[in-house]
């Protein structure tokens, strides 16, 4: 009798759809519930990349930062494809500079939460990745929680790329962070108070978003911040008088203030104001004053 | 020479490089020892499908030991060599049987080539021409499968 296609056992329906391309396996899903449920399963991605990546092109380079089609590709792939690729090809990066790549073009709506898996990652350039051209009808998505797991990374820009949602409370985490740049997105909600962990943070730039709500307190903690810019945003409230101590502990001896540049405009909401416990003379006075009347 | 046989009863006699192709019956081997003289059964293999098997085992017996695995070079399922081509000129519920025979035995190369053929089957065809050709039955709904077509709408339209 006769062994039809359908009663072969799953490890070799994913023997034979192996040999299919990265590119137009997909397609293969909507034959049956069954084939969809075999070609979904993490096993079959990683068995699949393995499959079509030539091995002795991983693990590449960790300090190459040229993305090859493959990385771009890896935008958007299933989900279980994209941590299959990340685990196995990209573990031992520690750079994703992809700045300017047109990731767009190959699909990039978002990016990927399997990024939490790449544990080497220091530097993290997506600036305006995912946008070539012509602005895309959708926006991108938030930035995955699993960013927090990043605990080595120290630059993270991420600006000019349509993400939307509120910042995570996990790039709280990323404790040894020195720049991070999320400005020009559509990025909302308030500024989370975990910010004020990063103690190592240089550079904070979350212009040009919807951001809202008061600027927490905690960000008077950020001991070695040099640039702040949250202009273009919906912040309301008054300027924390915490705000102050950045630059106000520094010791005088230095001889400059420590903050370089201030940026807190087009916040229509926002009062600026400075209150009795800031010192008139001050770097940050004198910045608001002349926000205020430049 | 070692004898099997297949589930239906038939016995094959066969040299003991054929019958190492296969990891299974090498193993076996192994364990009972040179000395016993009882035939192999393989109860998952017809006569009909053995004989095949067989086939492919004597065609590949002067093959030299696979070279240590090339890093550089994908195995792609372009390049079968021509007689494997011709061997696997079959009807499909033969290619099946052999596939599952080839998994069974654990002869990896014939396992391969089964995979293969049924792979270059598959490319280049449409949802629709795959159903067809394997006799799946379609169990979505139709709002489900759009479902899908619209999750996977990026490789749909290459």
């Amino acid at each position: 009798m006769n062994q039809p296609f359908t009663t072969l056992p799953t490890e070799l329906v994913q023997q034979i759809f192996k040999h299919i391309s990265l590119s137009t396996i997909n397609r293969y899903h909507r034959c049956s519930k069954r084939l969809k449920a075999v070609l979904r399963t993490p096993d079959f991605a990683t068995l699949h990349l393995s499959t079509h990546i030539a091995r002795r092109t991983y693990p590449r380079n960790p300090h190459s930062t040229h993305p090859t089609d493959l990385d771009l590709l890896w935008f958007m792939w299933r989900i279980e494809y994209q941590y299959a690729y990340a685990r196995k090809y990209l573990n031992h990066c520690e750079s994703l500079a992809w700045c300017n790549v047109g990731a767009v073009k190959y699909g990039a709506k978002a990016i990927p939460r399997a990024i939490g898996e790449i544990h080497a990652l220091v530097h993290v350039d997506l600036l305006s990745s995912m946008i070539i051209g012509h602005i895309p009808k959708e926006i991108g998505g938030p930035i995955p929680a699993e960013i927090g797991n990043l605990i080595q990374l120290k630059v993270l820009d991420l600006s000019g790329n349509l993400l939307s949602g509120c910042l995570v409370k996990e790039l709280g985490s990323l404790v040894r962070l020195k720049v991070l740049k999320l400005d020009a997105n559509y990025f909302e909600g308030v500024i989370p108070e975990e910010l004020g962990r990063l103690s190592e943070l240089e550079q904070l730039n979350l212009s040009k978003n919807m951001i809202s709500g008061e600027i927490p307190k905690s960000l008077g903690m950020l001991r070695r911040l040099d640039v702040l810019n949250i202009g273009g945003n919906r912040i309301e409230g008054s300027i924390p008088v915490e705000l102050g101590i950045v630059w106000r502990k520094v010791p005088a001896a230095l001889g400059r203030v420590r903050l370089r540049g201030m940026d807190l405009s087009r916040n229509p909401g926002l009062e600026l104001q400075t209150t009795d416990d800031m010192d008139r003379n001050s770097f940050l006075y004198s910045y608001l004053w002349r926000q205020r009347f430049l | 020479m070692v004898k099997i046989t297949s589930s239906d009863n038939q016995e094959f006699t066969i040299s003991k490089e054929i019958a190492n192709q296969s990891v299974l019956i090498k193993n076996m081997l192994e364990d009972v020892g040179e000395s016993d003289d009882q035939p192999i059964p393989l109860p998952n293999v017809s006569g009909a499908i053995l004989q095949k098997v067989i086939e492919y085992a004597t065609m590949h017996k002067d093959d030299p030991p696979p070279a240590p695995e090339d890093e550089t070079k994908l195995k792609t399922s372009e390049d079968i060599e021509e007689r494997d081509k011709e061997f696997m000129q079959l009807d499909q519920g033969t290619m099946f049987e052999i596939i599952l025979a080839a998994n069974y035995l654990d002869m990896k190369n014939l396992l391969d080539l089964g995979c293969k053929t049924v792979a270059n089957m598959i490319k280049g065809k449409s949802v629709e021409e795959v159903r067809k050709l394997f006799n799946i039955v379609n169990d979505f709904t139709p709002e489900e499968e759009e479902q899908i077509r619209k999750e996977n709408e990026w490789c749909e339209d290459r």
